[in-house]
């Protein structure tokens, strides 16, 4: 059926209302670190996957959670270790009796068959197991014994990793990490935000997020923002950008042909994008500006720059060098 | 025509708008810097004898139009356009985007559009790209005034092309170079500066001039041989306007009769003479118009001369003093006389001032 101006706005409208819900739902139970909040959801609409680092105890799990609840969805949480296996992430066939007495095989599905899937401290997995989350934060379908299962829509994976214990882990791999929308950093909270979460949840009182819309509420949203325009500066400003991450590219700036050693891939053009064009909705424009995709840069590329042996050992931070690859590419992150 | 369609007009007018002013506003910026700087390079040409003394204004010119040619084979593109106006009213890319979807169908470019519309609708293209000249277009422009100030001040007015008087004596000057004239020029400034008892209003900044030539030439072009024609050639020339003689530092106008006297007496190789005998007669004719061979009074390019204002009553007043005290030879008395008279109202203005 063909839209018209006003049923977009309509839906506009929706996004933006929802959108909103949520900031203050997750506001209720997560305190501060707003644009975090803001990325998560950015990366929730566009339909990808995060990946969210920070040390135990900031309340990455809460915040997940808390946003599967507020959208009425299906929420699975997968405590990953060394001895997860596969399986017991994508699901299985047990042998199984029917009704009438007959045995066979019937599939059970794993926890990665939910909308909010929360994968904590995924680099405790092994390989083996991580590589089971491929196909499904790519395809969106998990196969078993040569049967392909479809992942309901909305799908989201929010995997978390802890930067400060290293030892027992495995970090992902590049073409995994690759597979990641955004990578969100949880900062340690300010004094006051400490303060704030002392209060909140020390007390008898606990809170109950309101749950609105649900699962179509969110397949509609994501539709709308697939169809913001992509304005001319806007697509020049991301192409800039991803060639300026480059160590070997002309447009590269002096930190980057520093301290990088590959620099990010397609998906992080295709992620700047999306989340540029779900930042022109809540804006209030149907089109994507320079300035949006500028916004969602560092997100985009924190996981996708590796640094080279230089860059590792005077530890130079991959904000530092997105920050230069945006003031390269002509704007401000 | 669908609200979409008025909407996409509106933009693309409004851009289109925008885009003339662009190009108005760069040319006008470029003529600001090409022109004066054509100009002081065609003086700095004349200066140094390379070129004649319309080469300024002619290369202004020609600057004028390389830059406006310039400006127009340089006109930024319709979406350049969009981009500038969306960098200074900060509509973050809205007026790129609604150009760009312009031609495709489809509600979101519906919305891109009349939201880029609805943005442009108070804009004043004149706001956002002004006409500002900035400090290097007055520097350019002041060198080119100053260039041309100079030039009319100096070497130019010296040097400017002959009178038709004056071309009759330039002939029987013999050719003598521009170079020439302007020392014979000032040699009868000096003259009557030498004279200042008589000519009081004569121009104070040509006597730094008064020893190179001490009044002979005046003396020996006033001699008697020279003065069968004289007469009449002191009768005030037709080709003595009055705009000629205002440049020509008052009664100088009025002697450029002079260089023909000196003509007739071919004594042209120090023409001039006889104005400065107008001179010793009190009458201050001498001063710088009476320049020889150049006749810098009746001439086009006495347009360049030092301006000086010199009141005909005064003048006036001078003659008649110097008449009473019998400073003029008997003979020419009456030529100084028939001088005043025959000299038309017009020229001497309302309250005489020349």
């Amino acid at each position: 059926m063909m839209q018209t101006p006003a049923d977009i706005e309509a839906q506009a409208a929706v996004f933006r209302e929802v959108f909103d819900h949520l900031r203050g739902e997750i506001g209720r139970v997560f305190v501060g670190q707003r644009s975090l909040v803001d990325h998560l959801l950015l990366c929730f609409f566009c339909q990808g996957h995060a990946l969210i680092e920070g040390a135990p105890g900031l309340g990455k799990t809460v915040l997940v959670r808390t946003l599967g609840e507020a959208l009425n969805l299906s929420f699975s949480r997968i405590q990953c270790t060394p001895d997860l296996m596969p399986a017991d992430v994508t699901g299985t066939n047990l042998l199984a009796e029917t009704a009438q007495g007959v045995r066979e095989f019937s599939f059970r599905r794993g926890p990665l068959f939910a909308n909010v899937v929360l994968a904590d401290e995924i680099n405790r997995a092994t390989p083996r197991t991580q590589a089971a989350f491929l196909e499904a934060l790519q395809e969106r379908h998990v196969t078993v014994f040569g049967i392909t299962h479809p992942i309901e829509e909305p799908f989201a994976v929010f995997a978390t990793q802890n930067p400060i214990e290293m030892e027992g882990t495995y970090p992902l791999p590049e073409a995994q990490l690759d597979r990641f929308f955004f990578k969100l950093t949880v900062e340690t909270p300010s004094a006051a935000d400490l303060a704030e979460i002392l209060t909140r949840t020390t007390g008898s009182g606990t809170v109950r997020v309101a749950a609105r819309h649900g699962a179509a509420t969110v397949r509609a949203m994501t539709e709308i923002v697939k169809q913001v325009a992509v304005s001319e500066p806007a697509l020049d400003r991301v192409l800039r950008i991803i060639r300026a991450t480059h160590p070997s590219a002309e447009e590269a700036p002096p930190v980057v042909r520093k301290y990088v050693q590959y620099g990010a891939s397609p998906r992080a053009a295709q992620a700047m994008i999306l989340a540029g064009k779900a930042l022109a909705l809540l804006d209030g424009r149907y089109h994507v500006a320079a300035e949006d995709v500028a916004r969602v840069a560092l997100p985009a590329l924190n996981h996708r720059i590796i640094r080279n042996f230089h860059g590792e050992m005077e530890q130079v931070s991959t904000a530092a060098i997105v920050e230069g690859i945006v003031a390269a590419a002509g704007g401000r992150a | 025509m669908t609200t979409r369609d008025a909407h996409t007009s509106d933009v693309l007018g409004i851009v289109a708008t925008a885009r003339r002013r662009v190009r108005t506003v760069a040319t006008l910026r470029l003529i600001a810097v090409a022109a004066p700087a054509g100009v002081t390079a065609g003086a700095a040409l004349v200066l140094a004898g390379w070129a004649p003394a319309e080469t300024p204004p002619v290369l202004g010119v020609l600057g004028a139009i390389a830059a406006a040619a310039w400006a127009a084979a340089h006109t930024p593109s319709r979406a350049a356009v969009a981009r500038m106006i969306d960098a200074r009213l900060g509509l973050r890319d809205r007026v790129a985007a609604a150009v760009q979807l312009h031609a495709t169908g489809g509600p979101i470019a519906a919305l891109v559009t009349r939201d880029a519309a609805s943005r442009l609708a108070s804009i004043r293209m004149r706001e956002v790209f002004p006409l500002a000249l900035g400090r290097a277009h007055a520097a350019a422009i002041a060198v080119a005034a100053a260039s041309i100030a100079w030039l009319a001040s100096g070497p130019i007015a010296s040097s400017g092309p002959a009178a038709p008087a004056g071309s009759a004596t330039s002939e029987t000057a013999g050719g003598e170079s521009s170079a020439r004239a302007t020392t014979r020029s000032q040699a009868t400034s000096a003259n009557s500066a030498g004279r200042s008892s008589v000519s009081t209003d004569a121009p104070q900044r040509q006597e730094p001039h008064a020893g190179n030539r001490p009044g002979n030439a005046a003396r020996e072009a006033f001699a008697p041989t020279g003065t069968t024609t004289a007469p009449q050639q002191l009768q005030p020339p037709a080709t003595t306007t009055p705009g000629a003689s205002v440049n020509a530092s008052g009664p100088a106008g009025r002697a450029a009769a002079a260089p023909a006297v000196a003509s007739a007496s071919g004594r042209m190789g120090r023409g001039g003479a006889g104005a400065g005998e107008i001179a010793r007669g009190a009458v201050t004719a001498g001063a710088g118009g009476a320049s020889p061979g150049s006749a810098l009074a009746s001439a086009p390019g006495a347009d360049a001369a030092p301006a000086a204002t010199v009141s005909y009553r005064a003048a006036r007043t001078s003659a008649e003093s110097a008449l009473a005290r019998d400073v003029i030879p008997p003979d020419y008395r009456d030529h100084v006389r028939a001088y005043f008279r025959a000299l038309p109202a017009s020229t001497t203005g309302p309250g005489g001032t020349r």
